[in-house]
């Protein structure tokens, strides 16, 4: 084990490029939206050219340099017995203390260009708000370990004075125990496929690239008409014919976009590994950027399983390790926080869960919400839309059938929607543990100790109270977990449930 | 093991009447100048829009007949004075409660809610009163747990030395929660007069 002493440190001189790298990267993305517009806007205005392009990125390169440099210079570090601070800052300095039992979660990440330096980014992370959070750009990979166990030891010493179990672990970790779940490139393709961050891809790459294919479409037609091939007066007599290429177009897409996540998946997540350690678990991930994340059995306050609407039809889940105030970054693009389990499938999800669990849990049946909160939505949403289209049909000249009845069959589509909802919504409880399970095509189901539980709050609307009803909404650690439509008493019952637990809980505060 | 030792509950084992029920505190009704308060305060709000009617009103060159411009000016008023009456309202409903083991608020006219939070949660406690409030004797509690960037629980319309007690009283309990855990956890006190 490396020793860590305990002196003001500046980062190695190589961590300047890694500093540069990384934050010509958050730049980018920080700035993806602009940047996309300001391709397109290149794209499309004829007096701004490649010269002005080129210009104006050196431009950033260069002021991304000068800030790397100045960054690493002002930026010094400290390992004491039992912190870590650091001062850092451009303009005004500032100094971050962070005690190790604080640390929930520590993360290695190494990039494809940090490894020949053989360098490591060091995140610690607390509880509590993002900016709480510490990171080391990059540390030689030795002192990243030696840090990380100085951390995890200081945490176990806390736990229990048994010393042994350390050197235990310690010597476990180096024989790397057996992996509690592995996901396989075909696995994580499949998470790619079915994970949500496709939406974001086309909501980035939508708009210029739907300008791009336009232009493209158009010119080919046009040269396809012109060589005889296509007849465009055909086309134009058959639309239903047309109607096919274009659906055939879109779905073509999609899958292109489906396939394309998949990838990414693969790449992001290559070779996963979940391992549980005696207070913790840790999983390493990455081909481009290997990453090592941990996260401690103590600080795990929910799972969470969630299957999208593609998940469904391929059997496919994904789980994440719930951790005090985690939440604020939740999102496919800025989920670095959380700790996330892709690519499981049906037949091994139960597993999985039960590790993070860290016992088996015979979990009670299922038990639904009150059919009025269906009937409820459905009456409002039958009610806006069937006036819409009496106002739409008096308001268009001529009294024209098509949208007034377009609407109503939305209207039938949007009923069918909430049932699938209200179907989703359930619940079930011990006394103990409980689990709620929520989404429309897909679902998400969430699993907590009740003693977990931060507040609860009982509302209720005057129409929930002409019908004894109550909706409840919990406060977790992690975030807030709504309970809509249970009867009054069952709801009254629960949140008293909910207090009695996190009142008589031995583990007193999070 | 339960750590307050001496306030364990009378009923550890889980039987569904064992259980403390929440519906058989007693509120406390906020103090007696909050509803007077809030009458000042959506008056002192709705003060511009008074304001800018009568300008108008008084302005030559406003192409405007004076009676539609009163028209315009109560339009306005209309959903500040409704809001008003919400507000008046809601002060009836309003209540807090301390249990031994957490606090419970109550506010909503239709929307109704009640929420508690467990005092073991409590990570930070806070007293504000902004200068409207001080000139009723009035304070607001807010309360945080753990992870949470706002405040979770917020009790306002208490009276001061209510609102300083409370603060106090619930400090204390931190202390002697993170004393027992051995666990240091901030809880700080601290007076704002921003609102």
């Amino acid at each position: 084990m490396t020793e860590i002493e305990s002196t003001w440190k500046a980062l190695p001189l190589s961590a300047v490029g890694a500093l540069y790298v990384n934050g010509i990267q958050r730049f980018i993305r920080e700035n993806l939206i602009a940047f996309f517009g300001a391709g397109t806007g290149f794209a499309v205005s004829e007096s701004l050219g490649w010269r002005e392009f080129g210009l104006g990125a050196g431009l950033v390169l260069l002021a991304g340099l000068l800030i790397a440099l100045v960054y690493h210079r002002r930026f010094r570090y400290r390992v004491d017995g039992d912190s870590v601070r650091v001062r850092k800052g451009l303009f005004e300095q500032q100094e971050i203390k962070v005690r190790f039992e604080r640390v929930q979660n520590v993360g290695f990440s190494q990039p494809i260009y940090l490894r020949p330096l053989g360098l490591t980014r060091v995140t610690l992370e607390t509880p509590g708000a993002s900016q709480t959070e510490v990171s080391l750009p990059g540390i030689a990979s030795g002192e990243a370990t030696a840090l990380r166990d100085l951390i995890s030891g200081a945490a176990g010493r806390r736990a229990d004075s048994d010393q042994s179990t350390d050197s235990d672990d310690a010597e476990r970790t180096e024989a790397e125990p057996a992996a509690a779940f592995e996901a396989s490139a075909a696995d994580l393709f499949k998470y790619g496929m079915t994970s949500n961050q496709i939406w974001i891809l086309l909501a980035v790459f939508g708009a210029p690239a739907s300008s791009w294919i336009e232009s493209r479409v158009s010119s080919w037609i046009e040269q396809l008409s012109a060589s005889g091939l296509l007849d465009m007066e055909m086309l134009r007599g058959a639309p239903l014919m047309l109607a096919l290429l274009v659906g055939l177009l879109i779905v073509s897409v999609a899958l292109l976009l489906m396939a394309l996540s998949g990838l990414l998946a693969i790449v992001r997540f290559s070779g996963y590994r979940l391992v549980r350690e005696t207070d913790r678990f840790k999983s390493r991930f990455g081909l481009l950027d290997a990453r090592e994340k941990s996260l401690k059995l103590s600080k795990l306050h929910g799972i969470q399983t969630v299957q999208t609407a593609v998940g469904r039809m391929l059997g496919q889940w994904h789980a994440i390790g719930h951790q005090t105030g985690a939440v604020a970054l939740e999102g496919a693009m800025n989920d670095d926080r959380r700790f996330l389990i892709p690519g499981i499938d049906n037949d091994r999800l139960e597993g999985v869960v039960g590790t993070l669990r860290g016992r088996s849990w015979d979990a009670p049946a299922w038990q639904g919400i009150h059919p009025r909160f269906r009937s409820m939505l459905w009456g409002r949403t039958s009610v806006a839309m069937v006036i819409a289209a009496l106002l739409v049909w008096l308001l268009l000249p001529g009294h024209v059938a098509w949208p007034p009845l377009t609407i109503l069959g939305l209207n039938l589509l949007i009923l069918g929607l909430i049932h699938l909802h209200w179907r989703r919504w359930a619940f079930a409880h011990d006394g103990q543990r409980m689990r709620i399970r929520s989404g429309l095509v897909g679902q998400k189901i969430v699993e907590f100790d009740l003693a977990s539980c931060q507040q609860v709050a009982i509302s209720t609307s005057p129409y929930q109270r002409r019908h004894q009803l109550a909706s409840l909404t919990i406060r977790l650690p992690h975030g807030e977990q709504p309970l809509p439509y249970l009867g009054r008493e069952a709801a009254d019952e629960i949140a008293n449930l909910l207090l009695y637990r996190a009142e008589s809980s031995a583990k007193h505060s999070l | 093991m339960n750590q307050h030792d001496e306030t364990a509950f009378s009923n550890p084992a889980l039987a569904p009447t064992g259980v403390p029920d929440y519906r058989e505190v007693e509120f406390e009704p906020p103090a007696s100048s909050f509803r007077r308060y809030t009458l000042v305060s959506t008056t002192i709000f709705a003060a511009p829009a008074v304001l800018a009617a009568l300008v108008a009103w008084a302005l030559p060159f406003i192409p405007l007949a004076g009676w539609k411009v009163l028209v315009i000016a109560g339009g306005l008023l209309l959903p500040l004075a409704l809001v008003g009456v919400y507000r008046w309202i809601d002060a009836g409903y309003r209540g807090w409660a301390l249990r031994r083991h957490d606090i419970i608020a109550r506010s909503g006219v239709f929307w109704r809610s009640v929420t508690a939070l467990p005092v073991a949660r409590i990570q930070h406690v806070e007293t504000t009163h902004g200068p409207l409030e001080r000139a009723y004797g009035l304070a607001r509690l807010k309360l945080y747990t753990a992870g949470g960037l706002t405040a979770d629980l917020v009790v306002i319309g208490l009276d001061r030395e209510t609102a300083d007690r409370l603060r106090e009283y619930l400090v204390e309990q931190i202390r002697k929660r993170d004393a027992e855990t051995g666990q240091n956890v901030e809880a700080e006190t601290s007076q704002g007069s921003d609102d």
